[in-house]
């Protein structure tokens, strides 16, 4: 598989779809828009069709009632098999800030409860508006897939959002904790952590490592000529974790 | 049946809190808490059906959703705060969306309200507070306790179409009847109309008027600018420089030039004054999807890569007592506009290239409100197509509502107290949703082949779209296959309605399945509502029943232009006394007030609620340097993926300056706008403007005002041989309060650069790079300190502005790209508003590294008059660039500028004044300009 074949979801109101693709071809993947409505609620695709899937930023539905709220009930109400057989077949699944809250509205993420069974939130931000800055965060040492060879590798990529502040469960298991906001010194004050995140987590995956959730955005920071291509190496290293 | 149902927090709600700390502030000092819980009324389900939404309504365990409510009204005054019956709520089609998902198939309609409970206040605090911070009365309504409603729809009465003759009236009753239908024609105008009623024999439709009403006004036809012959001169000077980049000006929706490898960028800018001053979210929203629409609508079809919010403003700080009845605080449009601009431009996914907010008591009874797109296109598409006899007329996007009646007709017109309530219809809340779904869809509508022409609806709706891509040809229209929100509405009504999230399309016949097939995978509605013909007629019909029939001639042709004599003003001489400063300390306040100045301190607590990376093009801007916070001067992006080509753009506004002399202020902004790009690596020969004028109502004194600017404008345009290829104008900064007492804004003239760089490696950047590098002072330099920031802190004006010499500016920027391209420049920022300080402020900021500067030195350079010019004056035109000391000869000669001082590694700004030395620290610096921000818009 020199190529691997990546799914970027699209749906109304979903934005970081071109940028999202461009990432995934620059990474030497083979992505393809694959519509919510007209390829997978009208049976045209499988959300396993594919060695990746990806859900790009935005405002799906216009983040109405709540971000991601709209369209994880359109997952979980219309694909709750599919979305168990991406759990089941082990797809690597990067949900990337609207993307993420998707993930965590069907309860894919953190993934120890049933699908469709949310038991996480991504809340309000602290500071209670939307956050539109450039940020640093850490790869843990987590069973992240996708950051295996990326531990301790520090990001510098932006964050757009307005509901980004993760709520876990209690028994949430800190190995799945794979990014976090990183700070000046040891303290991680505001805007370092632009959402006030409880431990500053800016992402964590599910118990498999291969679905990963995060709310920065690794594809606006691609190009040598940007303030940072940090971002590149997280979608080489998912391409190549399925080579 | 309607279900109602409440929705409240389980625990900390960042919401209120804020909403808490921010009314306290406001000096609601009683409040000790506030609570806010959703009421959502459902129509068409029972109370079982409306459980089963529960999991779309709250998050497990974050929310609870109950049939009663749970505040307990023992507790304080509860109020509840909805959209008026018109207005449908942004969020219904995703709710029923997700109602059809969880198996509810009969919910019809919902409404969404929310409840704020003030702990500690009385009722009638709570009624100021919701009626001060948390409410507009033109869109919004407060629900009454116990409220019943038989259907949650927005209802409306149909009346016939009706004739209006205007035969054998006088011109008195002709002039009344102008005003009675609020259709704003002036005397000259309804006596034309008379006159062709006579010509087409029978009596004018209800339609027909509205029609010329819209087509007729100021905002659509530019009479007052057509009556100068200012549109004409523009047009004139841009064509006589025959720019080799440029693709179409001017006449499409937006101006289109040529950038790299068959791709062309497109610039648009747009005001939307009367709204905004009368319901700023709405306004605002309305505003940016306005003119994404006139990009989307350029050409065939270009796609939105960078989008500004500039606004005017008056004084935040002023006590609610003084602001004139029928308008907003400024803290209130500022608050409200804040928030209309991150809910319009963040979901369209277009990054924020300039978030720009200035401020000037003469915009307290009529704001500023401006928003710049700029768009990426093939460059063979970027001309439009003419429609063909036989093309199909679609309509796409949302529905049509009585949203924005008279929009046109009323952004033309002089703001009084009494218009919030008089047209109240023309406020309307944005959907951005529907709007980024055509976004994605246009692009590729237009690869396909599908469309000949497109062009969007705003002021003026179908009337003015379809009356723009049909005048060629002309066009048959059927209002009854335009799918509407309301019923009832009214031929007319449907005609001219300004609902948003609107477009239109030409589209060829064989064309149409593939076209449908398209919109339909973007889930973007269209309907078929017409075809254009080979009549040169409007003809628009309503099933059967004729509504339209006119020559498009008389539409386009037939308006009398008002008759202005331009008379000059008396020139005011404005005294200035300018202080000593003496000790360090002086220096220091004085610097201190510059950089803390409104229109000069951080502002970022705004633009950072702005998305301005989203898209992953973003090269610089708004901010920069070492920790993010430094304010750039310009934006780039590198907008097709891959490839180092940058789109450069720069802005130049400065109200203060019009106020000193308005007609020089017109050429500085053009030249400062230009120098902000050359500074960034820009060859001058690659730049192109576009101009948003905007003036208060005109009088004779007005328009030679407005005429000698753009006359100036274009005069320095040929000169420089710099185009203009797009542009607008507005004339209605007019504000009548009560007993006539007339507030007139500034005039205003807003310029946007926009230029290219083939590789963006090469742009040079703003903060400082290393310490013991030279800073030099090169351009036109100017030591007045007339319009300048510190003598506005001093509450002094001035009143003679420098000339703009384009023979040493043309010179100037040369040499400047010559040694930018030899790489002798390692960071440069062109001087603005706040003069030489606040550059050293801000590029040291950027580095984390400091200077030392001799002032004196400077001020002999200069030869100054007083001892502040060389730190304040705000020398246009000017750049401060950084070189090695090995290269500090040769640029110094090259540009002929002076050395101002060095890079220092310790942060901070040391000036060497007359007869001593004053040491700012970084620290003090920072926390001046970052002050106001926090205090107002939070």
């Amino acid at each position: 598989m020199t190529h691997p074949k990546v799914f970027v979801l699209y749906a109304p109101g979903i934005n970081c779809h071109q940028e999202t693709m461009a990432a995934f071809e620059l990474a030497g993947g083979r992505p393809r828009l694959c519509h919510l409505t007209g390829d997978l609620l009208q049976g045209r695709l499988h959300l396993t069709d594919c060695d990746i899937l990806a859900i790009p930023g935005g405002f799906a539905f216009g983040d109405h009632i709540a971000a991601g709220r709209i369209a994880a009930i359109d997952l979980i109400a219309r694909l709750c098999d599919q979305l168990q057989a991406v759990r089941e077949k082990g797809i690597l699944v990067l949900g990337i800030c609207n993307g993420f809250q998707v993930l965590v509205n069907t309860g894919l993420l953190p993934g120890t409860s049933e699908v469709g069974e949310p038991n996480a939130l991504l809340d309000r931000n602290r500071s209670a508006v939307f956050e539109s800055r450039w940020i640093r965060m850490r790869a843990e040492k987590s069973r992240c897939v996708w950051t295996e060879n990326l531990v301790n590798d520090i990001f510098h990529v932006p964050v757009a959002h307005g509901e980004g502040r993760l709520r876990l469960p209690d028994d949430f298991s800190e190995d799945q904790t794979v990014f976090r906001y990183v700070g000046p010194g040891r303290d991680v004050p505001y805007p370092c952590n632009p959402n006030g995140s409880p431990e500053n987590r800016a992402g964590i995956c599910d118990p498999s490592g291969r679905i990963l959730g995060l709310m920065p955005h690794p594809e606006r920071a691609l190009y040598p000529w940007f303030r940072s291509e940090d971002g590149l190496h997280l979608f080489k290293a998912g391409i190549d974790a399925v080579r | 049946m309607i279900t109602t149902r409440y929705i409240r927090r389980q625990d900390d709600d960042p919401h209120a809190s804020t909403l808490l700390e921010r009314l306290r502030k406001e000096g609601f000092f009683e409040l000790q808490d506030l609570l806010i819980e959703k009421a959502v009324r459902l129509e068409g389900i029972d109370s079982k059906q409306a459980d089963r939404l529960r999991s779309l309504f709250c998050h497990p365990f974050a929310e609870i959703m109950t049939s009663e409510s749970t505040l307990n009204a023992s507790r304080g005054p509860i109020l509840e705060v909805g959209y008026q019956r018109a207005v449908t709520d942004p969020e219904l089609p995703s709710i029923l969306r997700a109602s059809q998902a969880l198996g509810v198939k009969t919910l019809s309609w919902v409404r969404l309200c929310n409840r704020y409970q003030f702990i500690g206040a009385s009722r009638e605090q709570a009624v100021e507070m919701v009626s001060r911070h948390l409410y507009n009365p033109q869109v919004q309504v407060l629900i009454e306790p116990g409220e019943t409603w038989d259907t949650l729809k927005p209802r409306g009465s149909s009346a016939p179409l009706e004739h209006i003759s205007l035969l054998n009236r006088s011109p008195e009753s002709l002039l009344k009847l102008s005003e009675e239908r609020r259709l704003f024609l002036d005397r000259e105008q309804m006596t034309a109309l008379q006159n062709l009623e006579g010509r087409i024999g029978r009596p004018f439709t209800d339609a027909e008027l509205e029609m010329f009403a819209q087509t007729w006004s100021d905002h659509c036809f530019h009479t007052t600018w057509k009556s100068l012959g200012l549109l004409q001169a523009l047009w004139e000077a841009t064509h006589a420089i025959d720019h080799p980049m440029v693709l179409s000006v001017f006449e499409d929706n937006a101006g289109a030039v040529d950038f790299y490898d068959g791709w062309a960028l497109t610039v648009k800018g747009e005001t939307h004054n009367s709204p905004t001053a009368v319901s700023p979210y709405g306004g605002i929203m309305t505003k940016h999807g306005g003119v994404i629409r006139d990009t989307l609508g350029c050409g065939q079809g270009a796609k939105p890569i960078g989008g500004s919010t500039v606004m005017g403003l008056g004084d935040p700080f002023m006590p609610w007592e003084e602001v004139p009845r029928g308008a907003l605080h400024p803290r209130t449009i500022l608050m409200d506009a804040i928030r209309g601009t991150a809910d319009y431009t963040n979901p369209m996914g277009i990054p924020m290239m300039f978030p720009v907010y200035q401020f000037h008591s003469g915009y307290t009874g009529k704001c500023f409100a401006l928003g710049h797109s700029i768009g990426l296109i093939p460059r063979d598409r970027a001309q439009k197509g003419r429609p063909r006899s036989g093309d199909l007329v679609v309509l796409i996007g949302g529905l049509t509502g009585r949203d924005g009646l008279h929009g046109a007709t009323v952004s033309s017109s002089s703001m009084t107290s009494e218009t919030a309530v008089v047209d109240a219809a023309h406020v309307q809340i944005g959907h951005p949703i529907e709007e980024r779904k055509f976004m994605e869809a246009i692009p590729v509508l237009r690869d396909a082949d599908c469309l000949r022409a497109v062009t969007d609806l705003g002021a003026g709706g179908l009337s003015s779209a379809a009356g723009e891509m049909g005048a060629e040809t002309g066009v048959w229209i059927d209002l009854a296959r335009v799918p509407l929100k309301t019923e009832g509405l009214r031929s007319w009504e449907i005609w001219i309605s300004e609902s948003q999230e609107r477009m239109l399309l030409c589209v060829p016949r064989e064309k149409w399945d593939e076209a449908s097939r398209i919109l339909e995978r973007f889930e973007v509605t269209a309907s078929l509502i017409g075809r254009f013909t080979g009549t040169n007629r409007c003809q628009v019909v309503y099933d059967d029943e004729h509504v339209v029939d006119l020559p498009f001639e008389e539409l386009r042709r037939g308006c009398p232009l008002p008759s202005l004599e331009p008379k000059a003003p008396q020139p005011q001489k404005k005294k200035m006394q300018i202080p000593d400063l003496n000790t360090p300390a002086e220096w220091e306040q004085a610097a201190l007030e510059v950089i803390a100045h409104l229109n000069v301190c951080d502002q970022s607590r705004a633009g950072m609620q702005f998305d301005s990376t989203v898209q992953g093009c973003t090269v610089t801007g708004p901010y920069g340097g070492v920790d993010g916070r430094m304010p750039e001067d310009v934006w780039i992006s590198t907008p097709i993926h891959g490839k180092p080509y940058g789109a450069v753009s720069a802005l130049a506004f400065n109200p203060i300056y019009a106020e000193t002399d308005p007609v020089a202020m017109a050429s500085l902004m053009m030249v400062e706008s230009i120098t902000k790009c050359v500074a960034a690596g820009v060859d001058p020969k690659e730049i192109v403007l576009c101009d948003n004028f905007y003036t208060p109502r005109v009088n004779s004194k007005i328009a030679w005002i407005l005429k000698h600017m753009v006359l100036s404008c274009c005069e320095l345009s040929r000169a420089l041989g710099t185009p203009f290829i797009s542009g607008k104008d507005s004339s209605s900064g007019t504000f009548i309060g009560e007993n006539g007492r007339r507030i007139d804004i500034p005039p205003t003239l807003a310029v946007l650069s926009l230029g290219r760089i083939r590789n963006v490696r090469k742009r040079i950047p703003k903060p400082w790079q290393q310490a013991d590098n030279v800073l030099i002072l090169a351009g036109p330099v100017w030591s007045g300190l007339d319009g300048s920031i510190y003598l506005d802190t001093l509450g002094q004006r001035g009143d003679r502005l420098p000339p703009a010499d384009a023979g040493l500016l043309n010179d100037f920027w040369k040499k400047y790209s010559h040694l930018a391209a030899k790489g002798r420049i390692r960071s440069a920022s062109a001087l603005a508003q706040g003069g030489l300080f606040r550059r050293l402020f801000e590029m040291a900021l950027g580095s984390g590294l400091g200077c030392r500067v001799d002032l004196e030195f400077l001020n002999d350079h200069l030869e100054a008059d007083s001892v502040q010019s060389g730190l304040f004056a705000e020398m246009i035109g000017c750049v401060l660039l950084e070189t090695d000391p090995e290269s500090a000869e040769e640029v110094q000669q090259s540009l002929g500028g002076c050395t101002a001082g060095r890079i220092t590694n310790s942060p901070d700004i040391e000036l060497r004044i007359p007869g001593g030395l004053a040491s700012l620290k970084m620290d003090t610096l920072i926390q001046a300009w970052e002050k106001p921000f926090q205090e107002i818009a939070r």
